[in-house]
C-alpha cells in the first residue's frame, strides 16, 4: 500500500515543541540571574508558576475533553514568564493563582494555543496587580536571601516616577548606578532586573529565527526615542528608562508572542511602536510608575486591526486593478 | 513526445535520469531504472515540493512531471498541531498571500472571506506548508479554499 498526502513531500525540522524550548533556552540566563540575586525564592516562585501552569492545561483540556497539548511547551513557557513578571517576595499561592488565570481563563477558554486574543502571562499580572497592588509592589532588595522576610524596598520605576512629576532630579532620586541596572543588581521583578540576561536571551532568539528583531527593535527604539526628547536630551535618563521596569523583558519576550501580534512586516513595526508610545505616555504621564504591560495589552487587542491594514501586497495585485478600472 | 524524468528516491536500485515517452506507465520507468532497492511507502510523481503523492504505479507518466521519486519511508512527516501564528508562512510565501488565514476561512467554510482573500493567486509551490512548524497542511487548505469559490461562482 502507498501513502498518498498533500504535496509537499517535504517539511522544514521547524516545530513548535522546538520553538518553545528554544525561548526556554532563552529564559535560562534572566532565571540564573534572578536566583543569584534573590535567593531560592525565585526558583521557588518560578517552578510553582510553571508546574501549575502545566497541571493546568493538562486538566482543562481533559476536563474540556480536548487532546492533551501539554507536550508543545507553552504553557512551561507562559510559567516561566509569568513568574518573570512577579516580584520575588509574592506569596507562592499568589503566583499559582496567576498561573491558573493565564492559563484556564486567558488561553484554554479561547480555544488553547494560537486562540487567545491577549498575552496570557501579562494579562495574569495585570489581574494580580489589581487583586494583590501591596503584595505585587513590594520589591526584594538583592542579596537578601532569607526565605520569608526580605527587606523591600522602591523599584527604580517608582524613583523615576518622581523624577518625572519634578520632584527629584536623576542624580538625587537614589537610583542605583547604570551598571547595576544592566547588571540587575535593583529591585524589581524577578526576571526583569538583568537587561544583559535578557539581551543575551534576545539575540539568540534572534539568530534562531525564533524571533524577528522587528518587535523589540520597534519597542525599545520608540521608548528611548521618546524619553530622550521628553528630558530634553538627557541620556543618563533615557537609560535609565530602557534599563528599568519590564521593558526588555517585555519587549524581547511578551510583545513577540506569536499569537498575540501581527504576523505581517508593517504590522511588527505598528504593533512595535504602539507599544513603545503607550510605555512611555503611562510612565511619564500617567499615576503608575510602569506601563509596559498595559501598553502590550492594549496593543494586543489591536492586532487583527493592525494585521487588516497592513496585509502585504499580493503579486500581481496592483495590475489587476488598473485593468479593472480601464474595464 | 518525450521528456526527461529523473529517478530517484530511496527505494530505487539504480536512480538515473531516463528520457521517456509522455503517457509511460510509471511502473516501466521504475522497472527500467532496477526495480526496487526496499518496499516503497510513497511514490510522487513531480518534484518534493509540488509533486502528487500516486497511489498505483499504473498511473501515466504526464508531461509536466519532471520527476518520479519513491521513498522506503514515509520523508518529512510531522503531527499536525494547532496553528501559533508565528507568521512563518506568510513570510514564506512568494505572492504576497497570508496562507494561515485562508485555511482558517477555507475551514470555516468562509467564502466571503476567501474571496477577498486573492487565495486564486496562489499556485501551491507549498513553501507555506514547508515552513509550518505546526505542520498544518496549508496547500491542502488552499486547493479546499480554491474548489469553494469555484462553487460559490457557479451558483
Amino acid at each position: 500500500m502507498l501513502k498518498v498526502s498533500s504535496s509537499p513531500h517535504a517539511k522544514s525540522k521547524d516545530t513548535t515543541t522546538g520553538i518553545m524550548l528554544d525561548v526556554i533556552i532563552a529564559l535560562i540566563p534572566a532565571l540564573v540571574m534572578s536566583v543569584f540575586y534573590f535567593g531560592m525564592r525565585a526558583l521557588a516562585l518560578c517552578a510553582v508558576c510553571t508546574g501549575t501552569a502545566v497541571l493546568s492545561e493538562y486538566i482543562s483540556r481533559k476536563v474540556m475533553k480536548r487532546n492533551n497539548t501539554i507536550g508543545d511547551l507553552s504553557a512551561v513557557v507562559t510559567g516561566i514568564i509569568l513568574s518573570f513578571n512577579l516580584p520575588s517576595t509574592l506569596p507562592l499561592w499568589m503566583g499559582a493563582l496567576g498561573s491558573v488565570i493565564a492559563i484556564v481563563v486567558v488561553k484554554q477558554m479561547f480555544g488553547g494555543i494560537g486562540q487567545n486574543f491577549v498575552n496570557p502571562a501579562i494579562t495574569a499580572r495585570i489581574i494580580l496587580m489589581s487583586s494583590f497592588a501591596s503584595s505585587m509592589s513590594s520589591w526584594a532588595v538583592p542579596f537578601t536571601k532569607s526565605f520569608s522576610d526580605a527587606v523591600t524596598t522602591a523599584s527604580p520605576m517608582a524613583l523615576l516616577a518622581n523624577v518625572c512629576k519634578g520632584s527629584a532630579t536623576v542624580e538625587q532620586a537614589g537610583l542605583p548606578s547604570l551598571s547595576q541596572m544592566l547588571l540587575g543588581m535593583r529591585a524589581g521583578s524577578m526576571g526583569e532586573v538583568c537587561a544583559v540576561a535578557l539581551i543575551a536571551g534576545g539575540i539568540y532568539l534572534v539568530a534562531r529565527k525564533v524571533i524577528s528583531p522587528v518587535i523589540p527593535v520597534c519597542f525599545v527604539g520608540t521608548v528611548g526615542v521618546f524619553m530622550f526628547l521628553y528630558s530634553g536630551f538627557d541620556i543618563t535618563f533615557t537609560a535609565y528608562q530602557l534599563l528599568g521596569g519590564g521593558l526588555l523583558l517585555g519587549a524581547i519576550f511578551m510583545a513577540t508572542d506569536y499569537t498575540t501580534s501581527p504576523m505581517t512586516k508593517w504590522g511588527k513595526v505598528i504593533f512595535g511602536v504602539g507599544c513603545g508610545l503607550i510605555t512611555s505616555v503611562i510612565r511619564v504621564f500617567g499615576s503608575l510608575p510602569e506601563g509596559v504591560s498595559y501598553s502590550i495589552i492594549l496593543m494586543n487587542i489591536l492586532v487583527p486591526h493592525i494585521e487588516n491594514l497592513t496585509r502585504p501586497k499580493v503579486f500581481g495585485q496592483v495590475k489587476e486593478k488598473k485593468e479593472a478600472k480601464q474595464a | 513526445m518525450s521528456r526527461s524524468v529523473t529517478v530517484d528516491g530511496s527505494a530505487v536500485k539504480n536512480p538515473m535520469n531516463v528520457r521517456v515517452p509522455v503517457g509511460i506507465r510509471i511502473q516501466d520507468i521504475i522497472d527500467f531504472c532496477g526495480g526496487y532497492a526496499y518496499d516503497p511507502i510513497k511514490i510522487i510523481a513531480g518534484g518534493p515540493m509540488m509533486g502528487r503523492a500516486i497511489y498505483d504505479t499504473d498511473a501515466p507518466m504526464l508531461k509536466s512531471n519532471n520527476a518520479l521519486l519513491a521513498f522506503a519511508e514515509d520523508i518529512a512527516y510531522k503531527t499536525s498541531r494547532d496553528c501559533i501564528r508565528c507568521g512563518k508562512c506568510v513570510a514564506a510565501c512568494p505572492m504576497g498571500l497570508m496562507p494561515t488565514n485562508i485555511a482558517k476561512y477555507a475551514s470555516n467554510k468562509d467564502v466571503e472571506k476567501l474571496a477577498k482573500s486573492n487565495v486564486m493567486a496562489c499556485m501551491e509551490c507549498g513553501c507555506c506548508a514547508f515552513s509550518c512548524p505546526s505542520a498544518q497542511p496549508l496547500v491542502q487548505y488552499m486547493s479546499l479554499a480554491k474548489q469553494l469559490l469555484r462553487e460559490e461562482g457557479k451558483k
